[in-house]
């Protein structure tokens, strides 16, 4: 009778165990470190040497680094081909988004990927009819991490002349990422050009979740005093683990943010 | 009391422990229909130069290492900044593998160079090293796309190629050690690969000849350049392109295939 016993335990335990990890494998989980950096103008407070951004960079190894006002060859930057530069320097994978030519060169958005990408997209936001002083870029590449999980992760700057525009910009921006896919797991990160309590970031919230929420200031970066950076995910189903807002006065007007991220599907 | 099989006991435990760790993403997807073969219009006799366009891919055709590790990176950085990398529109290096966090080949000759990185991935993402062919485009790439599967890994980019016939075209690249791996490609891409997308690649030894029925019967044209130490190199094209030749050439000691491939007027 023991015996008997101890057997139907030990196939209970078996069944347990196994739908266990068969309900953990549906349930896939995503960890990441990203960064947002707008590095001001081509990164004209570091006279637009890539270097320290690179240092920074590999201080806190992030798996994606979103940037803004990224210069590609421009006379201002003295021709220099700043993403390649840094993609090297960090041994990181570039996907540059133009917004617009600039300067016999380019300005936008870029990502840097510690993995390779599957899939790369960009989507620009022309409103300049509306009064908006330049196109607007946002690009996204997808990345299987070695876990197993596929995620997609956008760099974005947003429109800046006045509340409408920003809102048409993220409408925009959310035709093209979700007209394609609701499926992948996304990260909207960027300098928003709007304070935490504005219209755009409550309408952004109708689709994304802030992940740093009440995390902070993130300009000006030698005295903070609004929050313009954001790192917004979709579906709301993320967490972070840590948030920090890293104020290097000399390489940006913005504060840069790192955030350990982590979805969960159940 | 009963005396109870422990042999029993041990397969249904064994049997319920796989059936519960099944989900459904392990099912084998049903394989598409191969269409019935129709006779592809012949395409002129006469190669017409001004609709022809060149890749280079480099290779080995042997899968052995990574194709820098006993190589010299600086010789192909020459070879597309010279006169003859000129001629080519897009440049593939088999094998040209990726290490996290590392200054890779790619990388490398990409920094202040005027070319741009990309990868296309040939197993699954490594925590440190990924296999896969390396890319390098002389335009900044906004479209990247593939497939990413457990078993099928597809990369390229479109590109605006200067042609006497006007269109965009999108060159990705992958190895086929598996015929099967066929149906999933023309599966996911075959809208792409009946109009403007052309792969070039490596197929194992003794699936060529599969290779060019299947490919014949999904209405496109295969291009075989056989190689006798363990792959092939294969080029698939819609209707409306051919692939002329693959002259087997040398870059010091780069061994690299000259793809020449033709748009046609059908």
């Amino acid at each position: 009778m023991i015996k008997t016993r101890h057997i139907i335990t030990l196939l209970l335990v078996l069944l347990a165990t196994f739908s266990s990890i068969s309900q953990a494998s549906a349930g896939e989980r995503i960890r990441l470190r990203v960064m947002s950096m707008n590095i001001k103008e081509g990164a004209a407070y570091a006279s637009h040497k890539a270097a320290p951004y690179a240092e920074l960079i590999k201080k806190y190894d992030p798996d994606v680094v979103c940037l803004q006002e990224v210069d590609y060859m421009t006379t201002r930057n003295g021709k220099r081909d700043f993403l390649n530069e840094l993609a090297a320097a960090t041994g990181m994978f570039p996907y540059w988004c133009q917004s617009f030519s600039y300067q016999g060169g380019g300005f936008g958005v870029a990502l840097l990927s510690k993995y390779p990408f599957l899939k790369a997209e960009k989507n620009i936001t022309d409103l300049r009819d509306e009064g908006e002083r330049e196109p607007r870029s946002t690009g996204w590449i997808y990345i299987r991490l070695p876990e197993g999980a596929t995620v997609r992760v956008a760099s974005t700057h947003l429109a800046l002349k006045n509340s409408e525009l920003t809102i048409r910009n993220i409408a925009d921006v959310n035709k093209k990422i979700f007209g394609q896919d609701q499926l992948t797991p996304t990260l909207l990160i960027g300098d928003f050009n709007a304070p935490e309590d504005s219209d755009p970031i409550k309408y952004a919230k109708i689709k994304w979740q802030e992940i740093g929420e009440g995390t902070g200031f993130t300009i000006p970066s030698n005295k903070p005093n609004r929050k313009l950076d954001y790192v917004m995910g979709f579906p709301k189903r993320w967490k972070s683990e840590r948030y920090e807002i890293i104020a290097r006065a000399d390489l940006s007007d913005h504060c840069f943010v790192m955030a350990d991220v982590i979805y969960e599907e159940n | 009391m009963r005396r109870i099989d422990m042999r029993k006991v041990l397969y249904t435990s064994l049997v319920i422990a796989v059936l519960c760790s099944c989900g459904k993403n392990n099912e084998p997807e049903p394989v598409p229909p191969t269409p019935p073969a129709t006779g592809l219009p012949e395409p002129p006799a006469e190669m017409n130069a001004n609709n022809a366009f060149c890749v280079d891919y480099f290779t080995d055709l042997k899968d052995k290492d990574s194709y820098f590790a006993s190589r010299d990176m600086s010789m192909a950085k020459n070879h597309i900044l010279g006169e003859e990398g000129k001629k080519a529109v897009m440049f593939f290096f088999d094998r040209m593998d990726f290490t996290v966090g590392t200054e890779t080949p790619l990388l490398k000759i990409c920094k202040d160079n005027n070319v741009w990185p990309l990868f296309a991935q040939q197993e699954p993402t490594g925590k440190q090293v990924t296999k896969g062919c390396g890319i390098i485009t002389k335009t900044a790439i906004s479209d990247f796309d593939g497939i990413y599967d457990s078993d099928v890994f597809l990369g390229g980019a479109d590109i605006h190629i200067q042609t006497g016939i006007p269109g965009r075209t999108t060159i990705y690249t992958g190895r086929i050690d598996k015929i099967a791996q066929l149906d999933e490609i023309f599966s996911k891409k075959r809208v792409k690969l009946s109009d403007d997308a052309v792969i070039v690649g490596r197929v194992k030894n003794g699936l060529e000849k599969e290779l060019e029925q299947k490919v014949e019967a999904q209405c496109c044209r295969s291009f075989i350049s056989k190689g006798n130490e363990g792959w092939s190199l294969y080029v698939i094209s819609p209707p409306e392109y051919v692939c002329r030749s693959a002259e087997s050439k040398k870059a010091v000691n780069l061994d690299y295939y000259r793809i020449t491939i033709e748009k046609i007027k059908l």
